[in-house]
């Protein structure tokens, strides 16, 4: 098994790549969880499929390499998912119901969307719906940077405005009565979501990328640790899940997605079940 | 209204197409122990929103001195118990507004802090979890997180709802020391008139859309 960290691995790139997805939505899902934008989780993943879809419906097909496939449909994925976040934005400025609803509304068309160009689309629906399920497998080398280049964008905004990010979360009129607007960063976690969902759509799939922004930070959170261990630990469990995952997959050739979300659940009822036990012998 | 660090002048209070509060006139004075009562639903909220800015005046105008600080103290049901965060982390976040978001915090901010903890006599039970503290200790937490802003104006939302008599007297003496140690204006939200009516100089009464002040003897 050790053979999957090896650099000279055929699969390496899925390994590295689905790990960077994996670390990237477990830290972002801490204040998924936090903030109750669980249903955030799951519409935007979709929604950047249904972005994927769109795309190639409306090009048909006609990319060329799997390089320039790749790139259109990242193209799509980004341009819906924030599609999604803006008009999430806009109507809540004017909405006085709960920014469920409208969420629930997004992922209702999102994934009839999704389904509706897939079966519109003329030709190559298996290229799409493997790009739809995520091609961890066929990442290429250039993939690999262009993915690691974003996450390192996420990770540098996100550790710059740590502090903001925690004081609009926990308590936004607090941070108003100090000079810290909560619309403006709720902004900037917003656009961290979007990219990393966005890029995470196309890596691992719309499921590895929900799950990750659940999981891990629920397993996290239960061990009553401080913000900054909360963080570490949903990464490394994070990275258990996709590096552990990956190796079960391969070992019992299974698809890679799927075993890694079982294995971060895996993780999180151990830690649940462990937490409640201690808190009962207390 | 010279001297007063915030003034409201003639101002209607409320939200667009909802008049609350009608001609408001009031200055908080430097140093003042001002309680404001009224019953549920009577605009108390409402002024006290107005007073922080998050609501905009909808006729007259509310003047604020360039150098105005303002702590405050919301109600404490409002934050949420999940943040692993313990009660020095949540005063921590009153030395942020000082600090922009590409430095580090300075060692300064957590000796504020420090000295936030002990005037409310919050240090003992601060490295414990804010979900797990009592709702008196929680309430002393914020008041030092509110005074870690360097205020000069302290506006708190009923910081003793819900708390026993014990506690609701140990608050009350804490911000009346505060009051005469710091020279704080302290502007409190609260039910509770018999508890806080020997220790204010001021009251503010929000009734029948109007605020009424009268100053105690």
């Amino acid at each position: 098994m050790m053979e999957i960290l090896s650099p000279d691995f055929l699969f390496r790139n899925a390994v590295v790549g689905g790990w960077i997805v994996c670390v990237l939505c477990a830290v972002l899902g801490v204040y998924v969880v936090l903030r109750r934008l669980v249903l955030l989780g799951v519409a935007l993943p979709q929604a950047g499929a249904a972005g994927i879809a769109l795309v190639f419906f409306a090009t048909g097909h006609s990319h060329g390499t799997p390089g320039q496939a790749h790139t259109v449909a990242l193209g799509g994925s980004l341009a819906a998912t924030f599609t999604a976040l803006g008009l999430l934005v806009l109507a809540g400025r004017r909405s006085t119901q709960p920014v469920e609803l409208r969420i629930g509304g997004i992922l209702a068309i999102a994934m009839s969307a999704t389904l509706l160009f897939v079966a519109l689309s003329p030709t190559g629906d298996l290229e799409m719906t493997s790009l739809l399920r995520g091609e961890l497998l066929a990442i290429s080398d250039r993939d690999l940077l262009l993915l690691a280049a974003v996450a390192s964008l996420i990770a540098v905004i996100f550790v710059l405005f740590r502090r903001e990010l925690l004081l609009v979360s926990f308590d936004p009129e607090f941070a108003r009565t100090i000079g810290r607007d909560p619309t403006r960063y709720d902004l900037v976690l917003y656009l961290l979501l979007g990219a990393a969902i966005s890029i995470g759509v196309m890596t691992a799939g719309p499921m590895v990328v929900f799950a990750f922004l659940v999981l891990p930070a629920l397993a996290a959170l239960r061990l009553g640790l401080s913000m900054a261990m909360t963080f570490a630990v949903a990464a490394a469990i994070a990275t258990a899940s996709s590096v552990g995952g990956f190796a079960l997959s391969y070992r019992a050739d299974l698809p890679a997605g799927p075993v890694y979300v079982m294995l971060a659940a895996v993780i999180w009822l151990a830690v649940s079940g462990a937490m409640r036990a201690l808190r009962r012998s207390a | 209204m010279a001297d007063a660090p915030l003034a409201v002048e003639g101002a209607d209070l409320g939200y667009p197409g909802r008049l609350v509060l009608r001609a408001v006139s009031l200055a908080i004075r430097p140093g003042e122990f001002v309680a404001v009562l009224g019953a549920n639903g009577s605009g108390k909220t409402t002024l006290l929103r107005s007073l922080l800015g998050f609501v905009q005046p909808l006729a007259g105008r509310i003047e604020r001195a360039p150098d105005l600080r303002i702590g405050y103290v919301p109600q404490r049901e409002t934050l949420d118990d999940r943040y692993p965060l313990t009660g020095r982390d949540v005063a921590l976040l009153g030395t942020w507004g000082d600090v922009p978001f590409w430095r580090r915090l300075p060692g300064s901010a957590r000796s504020r802090v420090r000295e936030a903890l002990d005037a409310c006599g919050a240090r003992e039970f601060a490295r414990r979890r804010y979900a797990q503290l009592s709702g008196g200790q929680r309430q002393r937490i914020l008041i030092a997180r509110a005074l870690a802003t360097q205020p000069s104006v302290l506006l708190l939302d009923e910081p003793t709802a819900g708390v026993d008599q014990a506690s609701e007297a140990a608050i009350l003496d804490a911000l009346a020391d505060l009051r005469r140690g710091r020279g704080l204006a302290i502007w409190m939200v609260t039910h509770h008139e018999e508890a806080v009516r020997d220790r204010v100089d001021r009251i503010a009464r929000v009734a029948d859309g109007a605020v009424a002040l009268e100053e105690r003897p």
